[in-house]
């Protein structure tokens, strides 16, 4: 009798046990059931049928061509033109300013940053740009540096985009 | 293939639009300072004129830099903000033997 018993407490324990590891395993098919795909599928947003730019989110030029002007003025401070170090500077330049236009708050907005420097050697230069866009919201700056035997021009160039 | 074609920035085909544009201005002709306005705002306004009439829907901003070649350096770059799967760039250098033109064109779609 007593031999029965344990043997059924044994069963009854082991049953416990497949019953839990059943639980354990119906959780994980559970979690299993979930497609792959579904934490990593495309965000898709509405549309938010907005044409134009928030009233405080609109682009400032004045505010813009400080900062750029700020930036060239810092970078060019007493520098002597040198060939090897220009390409190098003019890629640093563009990047300093195209990182500093991301800091304002003018979301949906693109930008273009077009850096020259030039070595001054009684020569002539001209930059022009000419821009297909909507004038409505699209702006340009272009600012400008000059030094003893060096010049840079900066232009700058901010797309509204929806 | 096509729908791709259509709607996106072809960097070949803007590069040729360039050179035509390039040639078609200045060609052979050597630097004069008194032609250099002109010239400059032609090749964009040529530029334009032939991506507008690929009729896609991008937003174009073409520059230009003409300089005389008398062994001064130049360096020009840029540095863009925009969506990158969409967007492009083209840039091209050309030089006859009194000038360089370099000519950068950004396509950013609408």
């Amino acid at each position: 009798m007593a031999d029965d018993n344990s043997a059924r407490r044994d069963s009854s324990h082991r049953d416990s046990i497949r019953r839990q590891s059943m639980i354990r395993s119906r959780r994980q098919s559970s979690l299993n059931s979930i497609p792959r795909s579904f934490d990593r599928r495309l965000i898709r947003y509405e549309n938010t049928y907005r044409m134009e730019p928030d009233q405080d989110r609109k682009i400032d030029i004045g505010k813009v061509k400080r900062i750029a002007q700020m930036v060239l003025d810092s970078a060019v401070k007493d520098y002597v033109y040198d060939a090897q170090n220009a390409k190098l500077l003019v890629g640093r330049l563009s990047d300093q300013i195209r990182n500093q236009m991301k800091q304002l708050p003018a979301n949906r907005f693109k930008f273009i940053t077009h850096v020259s420097l030039g070595q001054k050697k009684h020569q002539d230069l001209r930059v022009t740009s000419r821009c297909l866009w909507d004038v409505k919201w699209d702006r340009h700056i272009t600012v400008s540096k000059e030094g003893k035997d060096f010049y840079v021009t900066a232009t700058i160039f901010c797309v509204y985009s929806d | 293939m096509d729908d791709i074609n259509e709607t996106s920035f072809v960097v070949d085909e803007v590069s040729n639009v360039i050179k035509e544009s390039i040639e078609a201005t200045i060609g052979s002709q050597s630097y004069q300072q008194a032609k250099i306005n002109t010239w400059t705002s032609n090749i964009v306004e040529a530029i334009l004129n032939s991506l507008t009439k690929l009729n896609k829907p991008f937003k174009y901003i073409v520059s230009c830099v003409i300089m005389q070649k008398n062994g001064a350096g130049l360096h020009t770059a840029s540095s863009c903000f925009w969506d990158n799967s969409t967007d492009g760039s083209c840039t091209v250098r050309w030089e006859n033997k009194t000038m360089y033109c370099i000519v950068s064109v950004f396509g950013l779609s609408i």
